[in-house]
């Protein structure tokens, strides 16, 4: 047993105890009740129980949740899917997927919306040549599985929101 | 070359082997067995003896395991099979992977059984120096070093088995338990 | 969906394949981003047959016509008609050779 004390979506959790075998994607799931976060395969093959890990540092990445323990994530800030829109508004991201139709079963949204974000705020930070654009998404959106769409318009959704605020995401004048 | 650092090496190597469990002589020995220190006893020469230690550990380091992140090109491999890695991640600008997939994600610092993932501080592709799944295959790579390592190159044993931690990569993977892993140096 | 069938999912009968338990998505591969032509593909909206027809959706079955497309541009790329799904790269490779 060990302690975790987490921080979701701005929000304190705990501190509670889980067992060592507790995978996150459990305690998301199952303790709290978040269930916008999907179990999928149970093998990082599929990362649609990727959320947002935040680093002290400033900077994101994805994690899956399926197959590393609650308790690693002991101290950690974390954003799921229930923490994009802002007082029921919807994230640049998520306009886009709905106006895209970008989603299907929507099974793998919450994984390509937290790998999207992701992408976005790194973008911000480092901005990409626009002809190295098309690859950078692919890149970053690859590790995704879906069955229902053929990753075609989650894709431009996520090219769409970049194109549309190309100041911040693409490096001027290339 | 001083008798001290060829001591350390031999006892560096002596200590990889003494990890082994069975006590088969040199030239019996199976492919999933090791010979036991005490049975390099009868080489007399310390640069055969040498040669020995490093044919036998040979065994070690070509295994699919081993070899499964010690690729020639940009993907590990997994499994006993040496399939390729699925997710499909790739080697990245440091060994660690792509930005939004890096090694570190999955592979944290323990084996974690209830996803089934192995992990360890330092999980990261080997570099292209030490590509054992080669073009060529991977025993005469080792060949090649063998005779390096006589002619000039003795130090390159023991700068390639620093100090390790032993590492076990978890239920049904069997084979690999306490065999230390030459760490980054 | 249909590049998957066609190119990708390799799934043998019984023990060889799922049938041992173990299979998972490591396995039995199935189409990411990276294996489509994502930016190079044309999509033709058929207009609708009279003007206050429903939009429909058909899914799965759009993916009939997927398969033989593909195999048909294999033929056509090296002049091999196979035979068996999935044709996988080594099979491919053994047609080039």
């Amino acid at each position: 047993m060990t302690t975790l004390a987490i921080k979701i979506n701005g929000r304190a959790h705990g501190p509670t105890d889980v067992s060592d075998d507790l995978t996150l994607n459990d305690f998301l799931r199952e303790y709290l009740g978040m269930t916008g976060t999907k179990f999928g395969c149970g093998a990082a093959q599929c990362l649609s129980c990727a959320v947002i890990v935040d680093n002290a540092d400033g900077t994101s990445f994805t994690s899956p949740t399926c197959v590393v323990s609650a308790a690693s994530f002991n101290g950690k800030s974390i954003r799921t899917v229930e923490g994009h829109a802002k007082d029921g508004k919807l994230s640049a991201l998520q306009t886009a997927f709905i106006e895209k139709f970008a989603f299907q079963c929507g099974y793998c949204t919450a994984g390509f919306l937290n790998e999207g974000q992701v992408l976005l705020e790194r973008l911000a930070k480092k901005p990409v040549a626009r002809g190295d654009l098309e690859t950078t998404i692919v890149e970053a959106l690859d590790g995704h599985i879906c069955r229902c769409t053929g990753y075609v318009k989650y894709h431009e959704a996520v090219r769409d929101v970049i194109l549309a605020d190309a100041k911040r995401y693409l490096i001027a004048g290339l | 070359m001083t008798s001290e650092l060829r001591r350390q090496i031999l006892v560096s190597v002596a200590a990889l082997t003494m990890s082994v469990l069975t006590n088969d002589a040199i030239s019996d020995t199976a492919a999933d067995k090791l010979a036991s220190p005490e049975s390099f006893a009868s080489i007399a020469a310390p640069e055969q003896r040498s040669v020995a230690y490093f044919v036998e550990l040979g065994k070690v380091l070509t295994h699919p395991r081993c070899v499964n992140c010690h690729p020639a090109g940009d993907r590990p491999h997994q499994g006993d099979e040496s399939r390729l890695h699925q997710p499909p991640v790739t080697r990245g600008v440091d060994g660690h992977g792509l930005a939004a997939m890096r090694c570190s994600i999955c592979h944290q610092g323990a084996n974690f059984d209830p996803g089934r993932v192995p992990g360890h501080p330092e999980w990261h592709l080997a570099p292209r120096e030490m590509a054992w799944r080669a073009k060529r295959s991977a025993r005469s790579a080792f060949r090649s070093r063998i005779a390096n390592v006589t002619a000039a190159g003795r130090w390159r044993i023991s700068s390639t088995i620093s100090a390790a931690t032993p590492w076990s990569a978890g239920p049904g993977r069997p084979g690999l338990a306490a065999i230390p892993h030459p760490a980054r140096r | 969906m249909g590049v998957g069938y066609a190119l990708l999912e390799h799934l043998p009968p019984f023990e060889d394949g799922p049938g041992n338990g173990q299979w998972n998505l490591g396995q039995y591969l199935v189409a990411r981003g990276s294996d489509l032509p994502l930016h190079d593909l044309e999509i033709e909206v058929l207009p609708p047959a009279t003007p206050n027809e429903h939009p429909k959706g058909m899914a799965e079955v759009v993916m009939i016509p997927v398969v033989p497309a593909l195999l048909n541009a294999i033929f056509d790329a090296t002049g091999r008609r196979f035979q068996s799904l999935p044709v996988t790269p080594t099979m491919l490779k053994g047609a080039l050779a």
